[in-house]
């Protein structure tokens, strides 16, 4: 899974354009103009190839089996104010992608028809076009660029999510297996229980972290390589990847974010703004402890559980502050030194996104040593809280347990 | 004979119903003694008492002279009720890893292991994951994670559970060379057979309580009724003389019949018995009966 994982993210990321690329290529349409005005130009707005015709409609039809061309276009003599009754004939249906590439060049066709009409040039046009993005300066005279900022916390806060979730769920794993296997009992003769989960929780840490770096060395070398194969074309591969992870987010960031890829070289400028030692041992602090926090959480859980099925109803709501951090993540975004993102970034349940999400955009250094300071509490409290229910449900068989049962397993002697 | 384990007036209870209470028992060094009681009377708590896995309530726990204390668990070896290994870790690892555990060096526990391979004739194992092993051949193995690390004290619970004949006589076998080696052995069980042949003394738990404890031979001496057996040729009245009484009897083969006969006084002998016998019948043969511990175990638990 190591070695196997950096492939598959690859292909993830490599995949999608690599399939995207090829959908057009050598797809041919013919095309019947009775208006004559589009003769000549489609094929300027599209990767397609296009074949005027000079024969009537229905003959082209009849042929158009044999040809083995895509599909058969039709455009009868139109009216430019409210241009319809086109036509796409296909043997079988037409992609989507054909379709809209075809729409999009008989549009594009179109406009320029009409501009030329009203008497401005295409050339006028795009130099009125104005490419209008503000450049903004802190106080330091350094250039900085919120969504730089945005990229780089969502991607340290996605990651420490999905750690989370990654891990946590293997802590949870092994704790239920140790209990199924019934060696749970050999063990804790040998060790206290505490230590027995603590060990686990940080044996999978390292676990966790090592497989990390692998999966991001490797993954990065492995999709330069696939970019590099498909002919230098690394900012599409980006474009393309950032695109399909951030295919959740909601319309506004994404719409956000694509635009900033566009920027292309000024992001990269723009890094430099940004507090980079300060985001990246925050990434590792946060990365750490809340993996540590949740895994302790997730641990406790597998203790209370005979079987996976059994910990769905306990899963959900520990890892609901979670969730709520990552949905919180564009309001957190919009205003990043606001009550909302100052609160969730205190609270240690929610920290280590809701503050990684903050700190590219410039954090004061004693709101994130409070916030480290309280995750550490936080830890160290939900640690024992954790360890007292771990004593009481590793030895707990077959019973099917709720809330309120847990609840009363804190405070029992052992 | 000191005692390696002296338990004294521990009770236990949890949330809904009382554990232990008040039981002391004191554990010869170099015995095996046998923990008996029907299933949830308490042995497993105050296993788990004993090997610090839950604490008790009240009471003290002594071992090898000293209060218990967590250090002590590297002295002790403990082979559950319910068996587990990691399934998918390669048995050598396992029991090099569970050694490891109970503070051997790595050297030590790979001769160690070394020995218990050759005993067991379970050398080709070592790199076998435990998943691949029969249910028998697991056990095994956790046996030797139990015993390796040599432990003063070695508690079994229920260790035969689970074997085929042959194999409980080998892990029979290997309990007396055990003992015999120093160790004092605590086995837990519900089953009588094995106890007579196996347990030096025993105490037998019930309902959370205490209710037996002595040598196994004391123990069954003293649970003796004053009934004897009788073989003879003739006839008995039910009640021959007051001083005794036939309990049941039983036609052997022919005209020989085999009875049960109480003395019902205090101060009367098995010769009064014998001399009141001869004048009735042709007595055969005659033998006390002794209580087998399955009897006692019986008598007690049902008579509570």
């Amino acid at each position: 899974m190591t070695l196997i994982a950096p492939l598959l993210f690859a292909g993830l990321l490599v995949g999608p354009v690599l399939l995207n690329q090829n959908v057009n290529k050598g797809k041919t349409i013919e095309v019947i103009d009775e208006s004559g005005l589009y003769k000549g130009k489609l094929e300027k707005h599209s990767s397609l190839k296009f074949i005027y015709l000079n024969e009537s409609l229905e003959a082209a039809k009849k042929k158009l089996p044999k040809t083995k061309h895509e599909a058969l276009l039709y455009i009868p003599k139109v009216n430019l104010d409210k241009p319809s009754g086109m036509k796409l004939f296909a043997e079988k249906r037409v992609s989507v992608e054909v379709e809209r590439n075809v729409e999009k060049a008989i549009s594009k066709v179109t406009e320029n028809i009409k501009l030329l009409k009203s008497g401005i040039d295409k050339k006028v046009l795009s130099e009125i076009k104005t490419d209008i993005s503000v450049d903004t300066q802190n106080l330091k005279g350094e250039e900085s660029s919120g969504r730089a900022a945005m990229i780089i916390g969502y991607v340290s806060a996605f990651l420490i999510y999905f750690a989370i979730f990654l891990y946590g769920v293997q802590v949870m794993r092994g704790v239920i297996e140790e209990k199924v296997n019934r060696i749970i009992e050999v063990m804790i003769s040998s060790v206290k229980p505490f230590q027995l989960m603590m060990g686990k929780i940080i044996g999978v840490a390292l676990v966790g972290i090592t497989q990390f770096i692998l999966w991001i060395g490797l993954s990065v070398a492995i999709t330069f390589a696939a970019g590099k194969l498909m002919g230098g074309n690394n900012a599409k591969v980006s474009q393309e990847a950032t695109t399909s992870i951030t295919k959740n987010m909601d319309a506004e960031t994404q719409a956000m974010m694509k635009e900033e890829l566009a920027g292309g070289n000024k992001i990269f400028r723009a890094i430099n703004s940004i507090p980079v030692t300060t985001t990246i041992i925050s990434f590792l602090l946060y990365f750490i402890g809340g993996y540590l926090l949740y895994s302790a959480l997730f641990a406790a859980v597998g203790s209370a559980a005979d079987t996976e099925t059994d910990t769905q109803q306990f899963v959900l709501p520990i890892s609901m502050p979670l969730v709520f951090a990552m949905v919180a993540a564009s309001a957190i975004v919009r205003d990043p030194n606001g009550p909302l993102a100052f609160w969730m970034s205190m609270i240690p349940l929610t920290s280590p996104i809701a503050m990684m999400i903050r700190i590219p955009y410039g954090v004061a250094t004693w709101e994130i040593i409070l916030s480290l300071v309280l995750l550490v509490g936080g830890f160290i409290a939900i640690t024992w809280l954790a360890g007292r229910i771990y004593r009481v449900g590793v030895l707990m068989y077959g019973k099917k347990v709720n809330f309120k049962e847990i609840a009363k397993w804190l405070f029992y002697k052992v | 004979m000191s005692n390696l384990l002296e338990v004294r007036n521990v009770s236990k209870s949890y949330a809904d119903h009382q554990a232990l209470e008040d039981v002391s028992i004191s554990i010869p060094e170099k015995s095996i003694f046998g923990l008996l009681g029907p299933n949830g009377a308490g042995k497993t708590t105050l296993i788990r008492i004993i090997t610090q896995i839950i604490s008790k309530d009240e009471g003290t726990i002594s071992f090898d002279g000293q209060l218990l204390d967590p250090q002590h668990i590297r002295n002790m070896g403990y082979l559950p009720e319910e068996r587990g290994l990691y399934k998918k870790m390669k048995v050598g690892e396992q029991l090099l890893y569970l050694a490891q555990l109970k503070g051997l060096s790595k050297r030590e526990a790979m001769d160690k292991i070394k020995v218990w391979f050759e005993k067991f004739e379970m050398k080709s194992w070592w790199k076998k994951n435990v998943i691949d092993l029969s249910k028998g051949m697991q056990q095994k193995v956790q046996f030797v994670a139990t015993v390796l690390h040599q432990p003063k004290l070695i508690i079994l619970d229920e260790p035969f559970s689970g074997f085929d004949p042959v194999n409980a006589n080998l892990i029979k076998d290997e309990i007396l060379e055990l003992r015999n080696q120093g160790s004092t052995i605590i086995f837990s069980t519900h089953r009588m057979e094995s106890v007579e042949e196996l347990c030096d003394h025993i105490a037998l738990i019930n309902r959370s309580k205490k209710v037996l404890e002595g040598k196994t031979k004391e123990v069954r001496n003293s649970h003796k009724t004053n009934t004897f057996t009788v073989d003879y040729q003739g006839t008995l009245n039910g009640s021959f003389e007051d001083k005794f009484k036939v309990l049941d009897t039983t036609i052997v083969e022919d005209s020989l019949k085999r009875s049960s006969i109480k003395i019902m006084q205090n101060g009367v002998s098995s010769n009064d018995l014998i001399g009141q016998l001869i004048q009735h019948v042709n007595v055969q043969s005659f033998q006390e009966k002794i209580p087998s511990i399955n009897e006692i175990f019986i008598e007690t638990v049902q008579g509570r």
